[in-house]
C-alpha cells in the first residue's frame, strides 16, 4: 500500500517534471520555488503542437510576450509583421489583461481578450488579436494562447471607399469647372455663337470629359488594387512570357521610325506575380518613358531589362530576386522630383510636356498605380535619372521560391 | 547547483525583460507615428493628440530601460554578446525616446494648425511619414531578430528620407516666394519635415548600434547622406 502511494507520487512528479520541460525547452528545470499547485494538476503544454493544432492563425505566447510558438499559418499570412503586431500598446495591453484574467466562474479557465491593432507599413492591414492564458500556467511561466484574424479587406473597403471620395471630388473639380465653363458660354451665346468657336468649345468639353472619363477609371483601377493590397499574388509567372505580353501591346506605339524599343532578359526567371498587374506596371513605365521622354531633335530609345539580382545590386539589399529596368533617352527629371513621384496626383510642373496627340495629358496616377501592385508584390521601386540623359525605373522582385 | 540554476534563470529573465521594454517602447513610437499619419490621411486633429499624450509613457520607459541595464551591468556581469546587447539598449532606448519627443512636437504643430493643409502637401506628408515608419518598423524587426544586415541596409536606405525631406523643402520654399500668405502654415511644414528626418537620423543610431550588437564591429561615422548628390542610388 506505501510503495504503490510512493510509486504514484514519483511517477506523478515525473510527470510534471517532463511537462515543464517540454513547455519550455531552452530553460533549466524550475527552482525550489515552484511547486504544482493543489488541485491544478499540471498539464502538459507543447506550445508548438498546440498553436499547430488550431485551424487559423495561432501564437504562443511567454509571460514576456516572447513567441514561443507561432504556427504556419500565421507564419505564412504574417510572418514580416508579426512582431510590429506584438509590439503595439493594444497587444502590449491585451498581454498583460490575459496575463492577469481571473477564472471564469465555475471553472478553471482564464476569461480571454481580444483587442484590434492596425498597421500602416508596410501595407495597411487590420488584425483581431484574442488572447487566453493557458489553463494551469501561472506566473512567470505563463503561456498565452493568442489568435490571429485578418479584418484587412473590411477596413479597407470603408478606408478605400473615404479615399476615393476625397481624391475624386479634388481632381474632377478642375476638368468640371472647365466644362461648366464653356456650358454656360454656349447657353448665353445662343444662336449667336459663331460656329468656329461652337467647334473650338465642344473640342475643349470633349477633352475635358474624356480626361474625367480617365481619372474615374483610373481611380476606380487604384482602389480595386488596394482592396487586394493585404494579399501577396502567389501564381508563378515567367519574366519571358510577361516581356512577350507587354512587346504584344506597345508594338503599335513603336512603328514610328522616331521611336525604338529594345527588349533584353535573362532565361528562367520567374516572380510570384499577378500577369495582369505587372503587365499595367510596364505599361505604366513605357507610356511615361513616350510621354515625357520624347524629345523632337533626337529618336526615343526605350530599353527594357531583366535580370537576376546580383550583391552590389542596392534596390535587392542582398536578397535574391529580379531586377526590372525601363530605361529611356529623355530629358531626365530633376533630383528634387525623384522621391515623390508615387504620390497620387504628383505633377512635374516644371517639365515641358511633350505634345503628343496619342498620349495627352497624364492623370497623375500612373506611378501611384506601379507603386500599389509592387508594394503588394513586396517589390521595391526607385528612379535614377541624369539630366540630358534620361531616366530609368528600376524594380526589383522577389524570386519566386523554388517550385 | 540549485541556488547557480536560480541565478542564471533570474539573469535570463531580466534580459528578457530588457528586450521586452524595447519591443514594447518602440511600439509605443511606431503607434505615435501612426496615429500622425491617420491624422494627415484623415485631416483630424485628434488623432494627432493623441499621439502627442504618449510622450510620458515613452519617457518612463527609457527611465526603465537604463535602470534595468544598469542594474543587469552591476549584478550580473554579461560578457560577449550580451554585453554589448545590454550597453546597446541604453542609447536604443535614449534614440526612441528622442523620437517620440519628434512625434509628440509633429503632433502638436499639427494640432495647432491655424490654416489647413493643401492637399498635395498633407499627401507629401503622409508619404514621408509612412517611409520613417517603415524604417522604424524594419530597425526594430532587425533588433528583435539580431540582423545586422538589415540594420545596414537601413543604415543606408536613411537617405531616401533624406531626399524626401529635401524634395518637400524645395517645394515649400517655391509656396513661400510665391504665396507669401501661406508664409506661417509653411513654416509649419517645414518644422514638420524636419523632424521627419531627424526621425529618420535616429532610426540610423538605431540601425549602428544593433550592428555593433551583433557583430561587434562599428559602422563609418559618415553615413551617406542625400545631398552629397542627389542622383546616386544609396
Amino acid at each position: 500500500m506505501f510503495s504503490c502511494l510512493l510509486l504514484a507520487l514519483t511517477g506523478w512528479g515525473m510527470a510534471w517534471r517532463l511537462s515543464r520541460r517540454i513547455s519550455k525547452p531552452e530553460s533549466p528545470p524550475p527552482a525550489a520555488r515552484t511547486r504544482p499547485v493543489p488541485h491544478h494538476p499540471p498539464q502538459t503544454h507543447d506550445p508548438h503542437q498546440l498553436a499547430e493544432t488550431i485551424p487559423g492563425m495561432a501564437l504562443v505566447l511567454g509571460a514576456m510576450g516572447q513567441v514561443l510558438a507561432c504556427n504556419r499559418a500565421a507564419q505564412t499570412r504574417h510572418g514580416d509583421s508579426l512582431h510590429a503586431l506584438l509590439r503595439h500598446p493594444n497587444a502590449r495591453n491585451s498581454l498583460h489583461t490575459a496575463l492577469n484574467a481571473p477564472l471564469m466562474p465555475e471553472s478553471d479557465i482564464p476569461t480571454a481578450c481580444s483587442t484590434t491593432i492596425s498597421l500602416d507599413v508596410p501595407i495597411q492591414r487590420t488584425i483581431r488579436l484574442s488572447m487566453r492564458r493557458l489553463p494551469g500556467t501561472v506566473g512567470r511561466d505563463s503561456l498565452v494562447l493568442t489568435l490571429l484574424d485578418d479584418r484587412s479587406a473590411i477596413q479597407a473597403a470603408d478606408r478605400i471607399r473615404a479615399d476615393f471620395v476625397a481624391h475624386a471630388s479634388h481632381e474632377l473639380r478642375t476638368p468640371l469647372a472647365s466644362l461648366s465653363g464653356f456650358i454656360d458660354l454656349l447657353r448665353d451665346g445662343g444662336d449667336q455663337t459663331d460656329p468656329a468657336s461652337r467647334s473650338l468649345y465642344l473640342d475643349i468639353m470633349h477633352q475635358q470629359a474624356t480626361r474625367m472619363q480617365r481619372l474615374i477609371d483610373r481611380l476606380l483601377y487604384l482602389s480595386q488594387l488596394e482592396l487586394k493590397g493585404h494579399q501577396r499574388p502567389r501564381e508563378q509567372l515567367d519574366i519571358g512570357e510577361l516581356f512577350a505580353t507587354v512587346l504584344g501591346e506597345v508594338m503599335p506605339r513603336f512603328r514610328d521610325s522616331s521611336r525604338q524599343l529594345d527588349m533584353t532578359h535573362e532565361d528562367d526567371l520567374t516572380v510570384l506575380a499577378d500577369e495582369d498587374e505587372l503587365v499595367q506596371v510596364l505599361l505604366n513605365l513605357m507610356e511615361n518613358a513616350i510621354r515625357y521622354g520624347t524629345q523632337p531633335d533626337r529618336p526615343l530609345h526605350v530599353r527594357l531589362n531583366a535580370r537576376r539580382s546580383g550583391l552590389d545590386d542596392d534596390l535587392a539589399a542582398g536578397d535574391t530576386g529580379v531586377l526590372l529596368s525601363v530605361a529611356d533617352n529623355g530629358p531626365g527629371i530633376a533630383a528634387h522630383h525623384l522621391p515623390r513621384l508615387t504620390e497620387r496626383f504628383y505633377r512635374i510642373t516644371d517639365a515641358p510636356i511633350s505634345d503628343n496627340t496619342d498620349t495627352g495629358q497624364g492623370t497623375g496616377l500612373g506611378l501611384a498605380i506601379v507603386r500599389q501592385i509592387l508594394d503588394r508584390h513586396g517589390g521595391r521601386l526607385r528612379f535614377v535619372s541624369t539630366p540630358g540623359e534620361g531616366t530609368t525605373c528600376l524594380i526589383w522582385l522577389p524570386a519566386a521560391p523554388p517550385a | 547547483m540549485q541556488q547557480r540554476q536560480h541565478i542564471v534563470q533570474r539573469y535570463e529573465d531580466e534580459l528578457l525583460r530588457l528586450r521586452s521594454l524595447m519591443e514594447q517602447m518602440g511600439g509605443l513610437v511606431e503607434h505615435q507615428l501612426s496615429l500622425i499619419l491617420a491624422s494627415l490621411a484623415g485631416n483630424d486633429t485628434r488623432t494627432a493628440l493623441e499621439a502627442a499624450q504618449q510622450d510620458s509613457a515613452v519617457d518612463a520607459l527609457e527611465h526603465e530601460i537604463e535602470a534595468l541595464a544598469i542594474r543587469l551591468l552591476a549584478l550580473r556581469g554579461p560578457m560577449a554578446v550580451d554585453l554589448r546587447e545590454i550597453i546597446a539598449c541604453i542609447p536604443m532606448a535614449s534614440a526612441l525616446e528622442r523620437m517620440g519627443d519628434y512625434a509628440s512636437s509633429i503632433a502638436r504643430r499639427l494640432n495647432q494648425m491655424d490654416q489647413p493643409i493643401p492637399h498635395t502637401a498633407r499627401t507629401a506628408l503622409h508619404e514621408m511619414g509612412r517611409l520613417v515608419l517603415d524604417h522604424l518598423r524594419r530597425v526594430m524587426n532587425a533588433l528583435e531578430r539580431k540582423d545586422a544586415r538589415e540594420a545596414h541596409a537601413i543604415w543606408q536606405a536613411d537617405q531616401l528620407v533624406d531626399q524626401y525631406g529635401n524634395a518637400m523643402t524645395g517645394d515649400c520654399l517655391k509656396q513661400m516666394t510665391h504665396h507669401p500668405q501661406t508664409i506661417r502654415l509653411h513654416i509649419s511644414l517645414l518644422f514638420i519635415i524636419r523632424n521627419l528626418e531627424r526621425i529618420g537620423d535616429h532610426t540610423t543610431n538605431m540601425a549602428e548600434r544593433i550592428v555593433f550588437m551583433v557583430t561587434g564591429t562599428t559602422l563609418p561615422s559618415a553615413r551617406p547622406h542625400a545631398h552629397d548628390d542627389g542622383l546616386s542610388p544609396p
